[in-house]
């Protein structure tokens, strides 16, 4: 799992830094040398897209997601750890969905192309059930560990913020 | 319909379920329950939501904050507001604040102005004889000023969801945040005439303004940059988060020699974490607000106002109230991309300008970050500054007070808003 | 792309139930395509006795022209207008109308889309999963900028121009001397007006209902490209209607099709006065040295006109 983790943390920290370039590009060359390319943008916002789905997934480790925690915490321990059950199996329902969806959008969309690559848009939407069974792996690992543990909320050193 | 939407919604949230993923599931439990429309609308509509170029813009100036806070940036801007208002009574305070208004003017968050400022100001506060409760409140409520001064992701995210020009944003949000700064000073230069906080400080002169100020020049010059690149024309708003970034990564590798290789790695890294989970929640609240739309929602709730014959000044008041409540709940993001396409054609249909709404809606939220019980600066205010919680909700109430008057100014009065330089 | 059985549920039953269509475009109130669909709606359902119904979200509401289309194509919206550039992502045979002055005037137009050729090109769109209710209008495109009235290359020469990301429309504007710039379009009327470019490409339709005329001062006649706006409706769910309602929807699709082209052709007229009265500066046709671009582009058709096999040939020989 952390090795997973580990991977798809430099896959999305390398497409952040690729974005910053790209667009840093089309403004170099436009203002000193007139130049424009069709393709710049629009990779950089895939990108942008590939990793806000796959970031999504090791925002669980680090407990990032945003949620309204007041209610719970004042719950008992037992019922507690029994609504988390509940939060954790709605959240992967929401996933399989997304998973499942994701898989057929691709098969429908393969005719489509992207504007400027030219690309059929089928690879493009390929992030959300890779995405998506990473995101139920993180789940399943957060919600035993913090049963486990529990803990009140996981919190791997927490990323700077 | 949106009945059973926003019991659904309202149950996921309660039992701790992520905002985004509450927003998703509600949303296509109920077209599964209608059954008219293929889910596939589910990842066509989450990635249309985010396949926008001027979204861009807020993982950068995320991104961009966090090069300048690991950067050694904050240590300078604290040096040059001192030599500017460190002789006033509660010298330390007012330092405080200026500090945090000239780091919003770099920095598009809140939480990472408190961070900056706070962890150097609230030990420095301590040791000078403040309250350790009343010197995190001032970093709390003066970090709040990072998301109405530009460059901002909340406005970012705003312009995007009402279609309005994130550069007519930038400049409209400048007036109003330095109104919250200098009342925030007044409020803090109050409370230490009570106190008696911060006697005898050193007097300031030219020479010293001057040498600080060159320390502090390349901080200073971002938003010159940033600004002053947008409205000359060399480049838009979402190309200036970019040069931003690589300013802000020149500056805290080469000159100021603060970052390395690791430091930037984790400053991707957590840059592409908090990214994430914003984005995550646009994708699914736009799925949402589809759904909303589709059924007519936000019409029926303007048209509901319209037809209670209510003065323009009333449904203002009660927008701002709404706003409040909702900001003392729930994230500033999350209730950005939700409220945006609900409430601001009730906020047009009376003659506001969507411009100005979105600073007033800005501001609300940004109170909403120091407001017991989910306020997010309080949080983050009480961790850098080793303060408890209950004492530092007790130190903020003058300073919230304050912004409540400010977000009552700033929206009865549009040309504190819309003095723009730009408009011909 | 065909899913049409997750969709036909939708609609099916025998004559007399109701019919709700959803209709998702980008277009604001003042613009022709609302006033065509608004027009199409009434039409369609007083000659169904209100059986068939129009649920409208103009104003790009359900997302943005890409969007839209594929919306419809997925069968989560039933039906949209859209202008052709968006729609070559689904039929790549559309570009051909993307051709820069391809056109001699408008009537060429309309005799090249109501001939062999549109009928082609409807063809191919329903071959995506779609069903072609009539080919109308946004109008043709002409330059603006604000800096200098636009006569020949001459003028072009070095102005930074807004553009979209397609390799055609960047090597058109090479052609013609100026400095392509690709920026999504909510960013257009800032960088306009911040001068980050001078200048774009425009209907009328869509430079006045934007407000595009408070940043730019001058706008040249030149035909530049024709947009036309198909209408389309997932094949699916039109599939799904009892055969008589699929009749009258594609019977008012096409003689909509003459009346939205004039609504929006008077709509010009109306615009170019006021723009006019706004302190735009308007160069005609006849000023403009049409023979001088046509050479400048003489590149560019050599290296697209092959994609389209043709096609490009015989629209220039329709009469
Ligand atoms: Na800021
Ligand atoms: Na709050």
């Amino acid at each position: 799992m952390d090795r997973l983790n580990m991977t798809t943390e430099w896959l999305t920290a390398l497409f952040l830094a690729v974005m910053v370039l790209l667009i840093f590009i089309q403004i170099v060359s436009r203002l000193f040398f007139s130049v424009s390319f069709s393709w710049t943008e629009e990779v950089a916002r895939y990108l942008m897209i590939w990793s806000t789905f796959l970031g999504a997934s090791f925002a669980f480790k680090y407990g990032a997601h945003i949620g309204v925690e007041v209610f719970v915490r004042k719950m008992p321990r037992i019922i507690k750890n029994i609504v988390q059950i509940i939060a954790s199996l709605a959240s992967l329902a929401f996933f399989v969905i997304l998973i499942s969806m994701g898989w057929e959008i691709i098969g429908l969309s393969m005719v489509q192309t992207s504007p400027a690559l030219d690309i059929p848009m089928g690879y493009v939407y390929i992030i959300f059930p890779i995405s998506g069974v990473l995101m139920i792996l993180n789940l399943i690992d957060v919600t035993i560990k913090s049963i486990l543990h529990n803990e009140n909320d996981v919190t791997n050193e927490v990323p700077m913020d | 319909m949106a009945t059973l939407l926003f019991i659904l919604l309202l149950v996921l949230i309660v039992i701790n379920v992520p905002i985004a993923i509450a927003l998703g599931l509600a949303t296509i439990v109920v077209f599964i329950v209608a059954g008219n429309v293929p889910l596939v609308i589910l990842p066509q509509k989450m990635f249309a939501a985010l396949d926008s170029f001027p979204l861009m813009a807020a993982p950068f100036f995320i991104l961009a904050g966090k090069l300048m806070e690991h950067g050694g940036i904050s240590e300078r801007l604290i040096g040059f507001a001192q030599s500017l208002v460190g002789q006033f009574k509660g010298g330390l305070a007012h330092v405080s604040i200026v500090a945090c208004v000239f780091f919003a003017a770099i920095s598009g968050s809140a939480n990472a102005t408190t961070a900056a400022i706070g962890s150097i100001m609230i030990p420095a506060m301590v040791k000078a004889g403040y309250d350790r409760n009343f010197a995190t409140a001032i970093q709390a409520a003066g970090g709040t000023t990072g998301i109405v001064i530009p460059p901002s992701v909340p406005l970012v995210l705003y312009g995007v969801s009402a279609s309005v020009s994130i550069s007519s944003l930038f400049i409209a949000g400048i007036v109003p945040g330095i109104l919250l700064g200098v009342s925030l000073m007044i409020v803090a230069y109050i409370v230490s005439s009570v106190k008696g906080y911060g006697k005898g400080a050193e007097k300031t002169n030219i020479k010293r303004i001057v040498k600080a100020f060159k320390e502090s020049i390349l901080a200073l010059f971002m938003p010159i940059i940033i600004l002053g690149g947008i409205y000359g024309g060399f480049f838009t708003p979402t190309e200036a988060s970019v040069v931003a970034v690589v300013y802000g990564f020149i500056v805290g590798w080469f000159v100021y020699k603060k970052i390395n290789l690791k430091i930037l790695r984790k400053i991707l890294v957590s840059s592409s974490v908090t990214t994430s989970v914003i984005l995550f929640i646009i994708a699914t609240a736009a799925l949402f607000g589809m759904l909303l739309t589709r059924e007519n929602v936000p019409q029926n709730i303007a048209n509901m106002f319209l037809e209670a014959d209510l003065s323009p000044f009333v449904i203002l008041l009660l927008l701002n109230l709404f706003l409040l409540v909702v900001g003392t709940f729930m994230e500033t993001i999350a209730s950005i991309i939700i409220l945006t396409p609900i409430l601001l054609p009730v906020a047009t249909s009376i003659g506001v300008d969507p411009t100005h709404f979105g600073i007033i809606m800005i501001t609300n939220l940004a109170i909403g970050l120091i407001t017991p019980p989910v306020g997010v600066a309080l949080f983050v205010g009480a961790q850098v500054g080793n303060a408890r919680y209950e004492g530092v909700v007790k130190a903020i109430l003058p300073f919230l007070f304050m912004m409540i008057v400010d977000v009552l100014l700033i929206t009865f009065i549009p040309g504190l808003t819309l003095v723009n330089i730009m408009d011909k | 792309g065909n899913d049409s059985e997750k969709t036909e549920g939708k609609a099916s039953g025998g004559d007399g139930d109701s019919i709700v269509i959803k209709v998702g475009h980008i277009a604001p109130e003042e613009h022709s395509y609302t006033k065509g669909l608004e027009e199409f709606a009434k039409r369609v359902e007083e000659k169904t006795d209100g059986q068939v119904t129009f649920d409208m979200h103009g104003n790009g509401q359900l997302g943005g022209e890409r969007e839209v289309v594929e919306q419809v194509q997925l069968g989560t919206l039933d039906m949209t207008m859209v202008t052709a550039g968006p729609l070559t992502n689904f039929v790549p045979e559309f570009a051909v109308l993307e051709m820069p002055f391809l056109f001699r005037d408008i009537d060429h137009v309309y005799a090249t889309l109501d001939g062999e050729v549109g009928d082609e090109l409807m063809e191919k769109i329903d071959e995506q999963g779609f069903k072609t209710l009539g080919l109308w209008e946004n109008g043709f495109r002409h330059l603006t900028n604000d800096k200098k009235p636009i006569t020949s290359p001459k003028d072009t020469k070095g102005m930074k121009i807004r553009t979209i990301e397609n390799d055609l429309y960047i090597d058109t504007y090479k052609a013609i001397g100026a400095d392509p710039t690709p920026i999504a379009f909510p960013e257009t009327y800032t960088s306009l007006q911040q001068g980050v470019v001078d200048g774009m490409d425009a209907s009328y339709g869509v430079f006045h209902s934007t407000k595009l005329y408070e940043v730019q001062g001058h706008l040249s006649e030149v035909d530049m490209h024709y947009a036309a706006a198909p209408v389309i409706i997932n094949q699916g769910v039109f599939e799904g209607y009892p055969e008589d309602v699929q009749k009258v929807l594609m019977e008012t699709g096409k003689e909509m099709t003459d009346v939205q082209r004039e609504i929006n052709q008077e709509m010009e007229q109306e615009q170019k006065e006021e723009l006019k009265e706004q302190g735009v500066e308007i160069v005609e046709k006849s000023d403009v040295d049409m023979e001088a671009f046509e050479k400048t582009l003489q590149p560019v058709y050599d290296k697209y006109e092959s994609e389209f096999g043709d096609l490009v040939e015989r629209i220039k020989a329709v009469e």
